[in-house]
């Protein structure tokens, strides 16, 4: 029984409007951004209720460092951080240790065990997204899920994208794309990307099949009808590509290498390889809870598929290169904090990439591609019937 | 994901900060505040229906939407 609601309003946004037929603003915070609310009437399981909102942003001197989020010229955006969200916000706390105890704060409840069990049936919190985004006449705009409609109206360009049962998670781009077409299969693929940085794109697309044709063979069936690779704005700086729903963003910086420049690695391999991977691991079929050791399900599964893939191109030879440069990156940070065991290892710690992708080259070197994706697959088809709500068979 | 850069990215807060110290000031502060709310049950977001309209030239976007909780 739900009687008081707390929404959370991002503070660099101007909401213009926020209500809903069944609730009573109590208190408005807008130092925190809190908005309390009351129901009319007490909300019962199963009771859905509609709230509305209406915000803008604008970029300022003030908020224009953070550029993830900001929304720039040919840029991109992850949009779902700024809409507003309910209840507590646990990733506003002070989470570094020191300065807590600097603070005389209580210490910050330790991650949750691998072993600490799990509410039954677990809420993902997985939403359905109705999105209508707009942007300039010169410009497409690049959302997640598939596109199902898109036209022009007064100078404005229109794209309806939807997506079901996804993280609620989502970016959206636009941009002065130019667009390349392919397909796997009955599997669209879509690069879209600056006209001017067209030298990889051959080379992308088939690897999007390569990693398409793997991951379907081994793991199971790709869950969307499109694959989309959309290039932003090296401006969106501190990451390589990251991985939505149908949509996957590359930096340009990433997109645009000379690969033929002689460091003998395939980046746009490893990259299709690895982000693609991740519609498997760690979006909408495969969504571990949060906790200890949770990280392995989503990176480090994303590293072993990266390598398998990067060994069936270029051979056992590249793909020991490929385990030596994650093995020092292993090694130095063992040195420097320690050994830290996989299976319980804090999933924002970089050792579920780096010792991640070690230890699953041991375990390929101990039983093998075929037996590791055979339990895989096996993994998948458990979580997906959880996610659907058939928890008999994963009890125990 | 793959990051460049192996700090930053996850603190992604969406409140204005000036300085450290007053970001701090105000984390501490939300959570005295607010964190009974932790043990309160919330609803779910299960719909999101919005537009979302880009204004590229002037680094600017507007936001209509729907929330169905449960
Ligand atoms: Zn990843």
């Amino acid at each position: 029984m739900i009687s008081e609601i707390l929404i959370n309003s991002a503070l660099d946004v101007s909401m213009l409007t926020l209500n809903s037929n069944d609730l009573i603003l109590k208190n408005k915070d807008e130092k925190f951004g809190q908005y309390l609310f009351k129901t009319k009437k007490e909300i019962m399981p199963n009771d859905s209720l509609e709230i509305n909102f209406e915000f803008e942003y604008q970029i300022t001197p003030i908020n224009g460092h953070q550029s993830f989020n900001a929304i720039v010229d040919n840029g991109s955006l992850r949009i779902s951080n700024y809409f507003p969200s309910i209840g507590y916000q646990l990733d506003h706390e002070i989470s570094d240790e020191i300065e807590r105890k600097k603070r005389a704060m209580a210490a910050l409840p330790a991650l949750d065990s691998v072993h600490a069990p799990i509410e039954n049936p677990y809420n993902y919190q997985f939403i359905n997204l109705n999105v209508l985004v707009s942007t300039s006449a010169d410009q497409s705009a690049i959302c997640v899920g598939e596109l199902t409609d898109h036209y022009s109206i007064n100078h404005r360009n229109y794209f309806h994208y939807r997506a079901e049962n996804i993280p609620f998670r989502f970016a959206v781009s636009s941009a002065k794309y130019a667009i390349q077409k392919s397909n796997y299969g009955d599997v669209s693929i879509e690069i879209f990307h600056d006209p001017k940085h067209h030298q990889n794109i051959s080379h992308l697309i088939k690897s999007i099949q390569k990693t398409l044709a793997y991951c379907e063979n081994n793991f199971g069936k790709y869950p969307y009808q499109t694959v989309r690779f959309a290039e932003i704005s090296s401006f969106t700086r501190g990451f390589a590509a990251t991985a939505y729903p149908a949509t996957i963003y590359i930096n340009e910086k990433q997109f645009h290498l000379n690969l033929t420049g002689g460091e003998g690695q395939d980046v746009i391999n490893e990259l299709a390889g690895h982000e693609l991977s991740h519609q498997w691991w760690g979006n909408a079929l495969l969504k571990p809870v949060y906790r200890q050791g949770s990280g392995v399900l989503t990176e480090t599964l994303a590293q072993y598929t990266q390598l398998m893939l990067y060994k069936n191109e270029y051979g056992e030879a590249k793909m020991l290169e490929m385990v030596e440069v994650y093995r020092e990156m292993y090694e130095s940070s063992k040195a420097f904090s320690g050994e830290e065991a996989l299976y319980s290892a804090d999933p924002d710690n970089a050792n579920v990439i780096n010792k991640g992708l070690v230890k699953m080259y041991e375990l390929y070197l101990l039983i093998g591609e075929a037996k590791i994706n055979a339990a895989l697959r096996a993994l998948l088809e458990a979580s997906v019937s959880v996610e659907a709500g058939d928890y008999a068979g994963f009890v125990g | 994901m793959i990051l460049l850069a192996s700090t930053g990215f996850y603190l992604s807060e969406n409140y204005t900060k000036n300085s450290n110290e007053e970001e701090l000031n105000w984390a501490q502060n939300y959570e005295a505040n607010y964190g009974h709310f932790k043990t309160i049950s919330q609803p779910t977001i299960t719909d999101v229906e919005t537009t979302i309209d880009l204004y590229p030239e002037r680094n600017a976007y507007h936001v209509k939407e729907v929330y169905f909780v449960e």
